[in-house]
């Protein structure tokens, strides 16, 4: 269990979102507003986060035929929960997200991380796995959101703050106005703009890695070249 | 059968367990969501009907909708409503009922206030899909909307699309406010007369 | 009272479908070797086809079944080789690193051409117009790129019009190999770097013709190595790798410069 290596991995090389390209239908609908997103994001990370543990714990019991049936019923318990948590605590946030939130238990992160890496590893890295996943998640969920609002309609923060109360956690904050609304390229807050904007963002971290990946190809030959040298 | 055994007690321990933990969570959390959901509720049906209540005290006596002998659909303006819920006003100001019809893109739920004269007191949509600009501004915050909303206020149950201030361009909405509007009157008449 | 039943519920509902996915597990049991699954996972993976058998699966289930070398892998490297014999119980054979090598330097530069050929990039379509070649030379590479296609580690590249080998790229699967129409290409040991690279058995007088550097078969070379590991058979000269000191001293008097000396 390596914290760093493993937070490096799940918010850039082994984002969930951008680079595995899991969980992609809920981060299209959701990301309408900031409040929907940090809501969601820290929802799954939690969910994310509890299941890891619950699988790891378990993985030396479970026989291998009714594998996929305890992940399920684990996800699902957990994903009741913090439904019935979000309803009887942030209503708001409940409404706002819908169908959406009883939908993380196929969300495929989730039963994707418990079956790629929580059953062959401790509890303490499938801890930080779900962390770091979820973190990543989360981030790729706040840039949606932030790119959607401020271009769609001009507003930031939509829901979550408000000028006068700061932030607010039932949803009523009208969020920062950067420019008219009228300006803004409405069709972006429409389904259409969650496909357009994630899209660009596939194609803005594929590039990013490419970069990368050269970088570190290009160092590598120096290195060699200089082993030879010497 | 070992097998079988086996496989069967790991899933029973497993559903088990998440199961107990569930029912707790239920628990803590029942009471509030029930608490948050009748304040919804109240708060929906009191921007059309308002009702004067001491704190914590009733405002809505909900009726069931089985035990009326009236049918739950009503058919008004050619249109058919159904009748989603019922309640009366604790202070004997009127009722509210909710209503549920075709609008131009799928069903709409609205709720009517309708005074003890038989006329709107105000109207509510609380679920619909829209389209936005056209028909979905008439659940909307803005002027127009409110305009059209604030139409209905007065009318009684033969109300027609030319009495109140229809949209333009969101004709069959329109057409289905009224309906309902109309259906949500004449729905608390028959239940009036049928006592 | 609730959580019992909650409890109780879906404990019941566990069971149940534990106890039926327990009986249609017996129904429909495949036998699975867990040894297939071992070697699988030592190999690379890239489903290159280079040890003959489909896809990496393929050669694993080969393997698992004993029908199948432990050492057909070389893009897995040695190393791999050698899990893959302790897995399956028998001592691996030793995997002499091979590479692919294009004998022919003739090029833009070198080459005389037959006729200018436009068409589809496939050097089996020049070949139908007679002569098996766009260049006079009817032992060239014709240099369109089918090894390039079928090349998936990026090593090979056609350069002035002939094919060449990137060495540090080349893991020696052999599919340029079996997909030159041509059989030019072959794999060679890597420790092998001094290479006659033309393969033409024209006369000298003839080679002088139609390219600057083929080999003419002039024999200073086979007179000069130290080693005796260098033979002209056919006009062509052919270094034997297994006699060869690397010396590079046929390379220095060949008067054509065509024996080069590889990195």
């Amino acid at each position: 269990m390596n914290f760093k290596r493993q937070l490096k991995e799940g918010v850039i090389t082994n984002n969930p979102i951008l680079v595995q390209q899991l969980g992609m239908c809920a981060t299209m609908a959701i990301t309408t507003s900031l409040f929907n997103g940090v809501g969601m994001g820290l929802s799954v990370l939690i969910i994310l986060t509890c299941c890891n543990v619950a699988v790891s714990a378990v993985r030396k019991f479970i026989p291998d035929e009714i594998r996929l049936a305890i992940f399920v019923v684990i996800i699902a318990g957990f994903v009741t929960i913090v439904d019935l948590l979000l309803q009887a605590f942030i209503p708001a946030l409940s409404e706002s997200l819908g169908v959406f939130i009883p939908l993380i238990v196929v969300n495929c992160i989730i039963i994707g991380r418990a079956e790629a890496f929580c059953q062959k590893n401790p509890v303490g890295a499938s801890f930080v796995d779900g962390i770091t996943q979820g973190l990543g998640y989360t981030v790729v969920l706040v840039i949606m959101c932030v790119i959607r609002e401020l271009l769609g309609s001009g507003r930031f923060g939509g829901g979550l703050i408000d000028l006068a109360k700061g932030i607010t956690l039932d949803g009523t904050g009208t969020g920062i106005q950067l420019f008219n609304s009228d300006y803004g390229a409405s069709i972006l807050t429409l389904p259409v703009g969650g496909f357009l904007t994630l899209g660009f963002l596939f194609a803005a971290m594929q590039a990013a890695l490419k970069k990368s990946a050269k970088k570190k190809a290009a160092a590598a030959k120096t290195e060699e070249k200089e082993d030879e040298a010497a | 059968m070992n097998k079988i055994l086996k496989l069967a007690l790991v899933l029973f321990v497993i559903c088990a367990i998440v199961a107990g933990i569930l029912g707790a969570v239920d628990l803590i959390t029942r009471d509030r969501i029930q608490a948050y959901q009748t304040n919804r509720t109240n708060r929906a049906r009191a921007a059309v009907l308002p009702v004067k209540a001491a704190e914590g005290e009733e405002m809505y006596v909900d009726i069931p909708l089985d035990s009326l002998s009236i049918p739950a659909t009503v058919t008004a303006n050619g249109q058919d409503v159904e009748i989603l819920s019922m309640a009366r006003a604790a202070d004997g100001s009127g009722h509210v009922v909710e209503v549920k019809f075709s609008g131009a893109q799928g069903n709409v739920v609205m709720i009517v206030g309708v005074s003890n004269e038989l006329t709107c007191t105000g109207i509510s949509i609380t679920q619909h899909s829209e389209t936005p600009g056209l028909g979905a501004v008439a659940a909307s915050d803005t002027d127009k909307g409110a305009r059209f909303r604030d139409s209905f206020i007065g009318v009684d149950g033969s109300v027609q699309l030319k009495d109140i201030d229809a949209m333009s361009g969101a004709t069959i909405t329109s057409r289905g406010v009224t309906a309902g509007t109309a259906a949500a009157i004449q729905f608390v008449e028959a239940m009036l007369n049928a006592k | 009272m609730t959580i019992l039943y909650a409890v109780l519920v879906l404990g019941a509902l566990g069971a149940a479908f534990g106890a039926l996915l327990a009986f249609a597990s017996r129904i429909f049991h495949v036998e699975v070797d867990p040894k297939q699954a071992a070697v699988r996972a030592c190999l690379a993976g890239a489903n290159c086809g280079g040890c003959g058998f489909p896809g990496c699966d393929g050669y694993a289930a080969a393997v698992a079944k004993g029908e199948a070398p432990c050492n057909k892998c070389v893009a897995s490297g040695p190393e791999a080789a050698a899990k893959i014999a302790e897995i399956m119980g028998v001592a691996a054979g030793d995997t002499e690193k091979m590479v692919a090598f294009v004998p022919c330097s003739g090029c833009t530069d070198t080459a005389e051409l037959r006729f200018h050929y436009t068409g589809p990039e496939d050097c089996r379509a020049a070949m139908l117009f007679g002569g098996k070649s766009n260049k006079l030379c009817t032992f060239a590479c014709i240099g369109l790129g089918n090894c390039v296609k079928a090349c998936k580690f990026d090593a090979m590249h056609i350069e002035n019009g002939v094919a060449k080998v990137d060495r540090s790229k080349c893991v020696g699967c052999g599919a340029c190999v079996d997909t030159c129409p041509k059989e030019i290409v072959k794999l060679i040991p890597e420790k092998q770097k001094i290479m006659v690279a033309c393969r033409n058995q024209d006369k000298g007088a003839q080679v002088m013709k139609i390219c600057k550097v083929g080999c003419i078969g002039c024999m200073k070379c086979q007179r000069e190595c130290p080693a005796d590991a260098i033979h002209v058979e056919s006009f062509v000269a052919k270094i034997d790798p297994e006699k060869c000191i690397q010396c590079g001293h046929c390379a220095e008097v060949c008067p054509r410069h065509i024996i080069t000396t590889l990195k």
